[in-house]
């Protein structure tokens, strides 16, 4: 082995915390500058992964408060970050978080809040565009449906993370469809109703959510209402004219 | 009178513009750029105005609006590659008034890891979007062994380790198809295997893959400080000529060392060297760089104004020293 792959290999055991800066000045030799020095880097590392984690889960971090540490540190040990976009090292957090005894014992619907904050960022950073294509009736193409066991949404929005004492969310199943509205860019949320899962269905499968919902049994009036009130709210877009 | 020309060999065979004086963006900075934006596009022309190497014009330090006083923004690269919303709405009202560059910090030209192809498709598309006359990133690495650290990692300062970056830097410009411009970093610690100073190990990393230099003077003056070497000295010994940027930021002393966090103002020292600098080479493209505790954006103009006068005096010294 080369000296230089032999650096990055013991590098990257130390920066990833899995050997001691001794191990590695006894492995490559000492650094002229000092072990203090030398041993900066993994602190300098450390701090970054658990900055991008800190401004990712900003809700998930003050429910865990001082655990939230030690719960990012359990996670990237499970999975090293593996992607040069650096919010990507928090993609796995919420379905690992969902199975960590730890944070579950705190609060059992972590797993649920940190699959909100990742999907805001999410719907926020889509890189679809904005602007529909298709003339008629469409889908916003930056939606997400996600099935959540807690009611995390109605807790985020009525302000209960900042309670004190926090009672968290109320368990209930609800798929959230969550979306950026093309007029704010900013990332919105509706709670799907069967109708509404109905129409989005129909769009999906590129049916005419009208002629679905009729056939489903919805009289045209109140189908028509429901397309107009998602249209209105931005989750679909109409540019028929 | 002579006029010292710009980087004669580089900039004339990348065409490479002098750009002025600007600032990044940020994102907390969002709503107030796009409030001091004209409301109509600029007419500024990509081609005509500063890409054939003219000089931005004057600027109003009175102006409210950002255009008045500030030449260019720069990017950080992956906060727009491969993203869409509210960053590339407000990335496109800028680039709609003024040239942007994109400047990495994750392409790991160190790295012992294949170089990522998704990135470099990404970053390439960036480029073409905005019209990127070059790109840059560090020379250093940031990931080994399929772990990104998002950091910037000094490599030992060896012939090994130059040609390693030499060869890699040589096929990321081909797939971006533009010249890239690596970046001096700032490193705390000396590595192992290091064979070199670190103006020798940048001198052939650069001139063995013909890349620009983006000289950030912070990260020089920190370097010195916290090695005991002389800045100046450091200036003599790196090919000015292929400098086609300048990073400007503030750092923290710790006491034991000094940290590049990029979190206040530059530092009178650092304009003094900067000062330096273009009394050398001339006015050059300068950005100031701010990403902790980030200020007001007026703040950042400011520190922008000053690295404008501050180049203008130092350029008139220096031009005056010519005439005599």
């Amino acid at each position: 082995m080369n000296h230089l792959d032999l650096f990055f290999q013991t590098m990257r055991a130390f920066l990833v915390g899995q050997i001691p800066i001794d191990t590695v000045e006894s492995q490559l030799g000492p650094s002229s500058s000092g072990s203090r020095r030398f041993a900066f880097y993994r602190t300098l590392v450390r701090n970054d992964h658990h900055g991008f984690m800190e401004k990712l889960y900003g809700f998930t971090q003050d429910v865990l408060q001082d655990h939230f540490s030690g719960c990012v540190s359990r996670y990237l040990t499970a999975h090293p970050p593996d992607h040069w976009e650096p919010n990507q090292t928090g993609a796995r957090f919420p379905e690992w978080l969902r199975h960590d005894s730890e944070a579950i014992l705190i609060a059992p619907w972590i797993g649920d809040l940190a699959q909100y904050e990742w999907f805001e960022f999410v719907v926020y950073t889509d890189p679809t565009p904005d602007n529909p294509v298709e003339s008629g009736l469409s889908l916003n193409s930056t939606m997400r449906a996600l099935k959540f066991e807690f009611d995390v949404p109605g807790w985020i929005t009525s302000g209960r993370p900042l309670a004190e004492p926090n009672p968290g969310p109320a368990r209930r199943d609800l798929i959230l469809l969550m979306y950026r509205d093309s007029r704010t860019l900013q990332c919105k949320f509706l709670e799907a109703t069967p109708w509404t899962q109905l129409i989005v269905t129909s769009l999906e499968n590129g049916d005419d959510p009208l002629r679905v919902a009729t056939a489903a049994g919805a009289d045209a009036e109140t189908a028509t209402q429901a397309i107009l009130e998602l249209t209105r709210v931005g989750l679909l877009h109409n540019t028929s004219s | 009178m002579t006029t010292k020309t710009l980087n004669p060999s580089f900039v004339d065979r990348f065409h490479i513009p002098f750009l002025g004086y600007g600032i990044g963006l940020r994102r907390k900075h969002f709503d107030a750029v796009l409030h001091a934006l004209p409301k109509e596009p600029s007419h500024w022309n990509r081609d005509k105005t500063f890409f054939s190497g003219n000089s931005p014009a004057p600027k109003d330090n009175h102006s409210t609006g950002l255009c008045d006083r500030v030449d260019w923004m720069e990017i950080v690269s992956e906060n727009y590659m491969g993203f869409g919303g509210r960053p590339m709405f407000v990335l496109d009202r800028c680039a709609e008034h003024m040239p942007i560059l994109p400047h990495g910090v994750n392409l790991s030209i160190g790295s012992p890891d294949p170089l990522c192809t998704d990135y470099l498709t990404k970053l390439k598309s960036l480029c073409d979007k905005i019209h990127a006359p070059f790109w840059s990133d560090h020379c250093c690495y940031s990931s080994a062994g399929n772990v990104y650290f998002h950091d910037l990692l000094p490599l030992p300062f060896s012939e090994e380790a130059a040609r390693h970056v030499a060869r890699r830097a040589k096929q990321a410009m081909d797939y971006v198809e533009r010249p890239l411009a690596l970046e001096n970093i700032s490193y705390y610690a000396k590595m192992p295997y290091s064979s070199m100073q670190e103006a020798e190990f940048l001198t052939a990393v650069l001139e063995d893959a013909d890349c620009g230099l983006l000289l950030d003077i912070n990260n020089v003056y920190v370097n010195c400080q916290n090695h005991g070497e002389d800045p100046n000295l450091f200036l003599d010994s790196i090919p000015l000529s292929r400098v086609v940027q300048v990073h400007l930021a503030g750092h923290r002393d710790e006491g034991w060392l000094r940290i590049d966090d990029h979190g206040s103002a530059v530092s009178a020292p650092v304009w003094a060297l900067y000062a330096e600098l273009v009394r050398r080479i001339g006015p050059i493209t300068t950005v100031v760089e701010w990403d902790n505790q980030i200020p007001e954006l007026s703040v950042l103009i400011q520190q922008a104004e000053i690295a404008r006068e501050t180049a203008k005096a130092a350029h008139t010294t220096q031009s005056a020293g010519e005439q005599r």
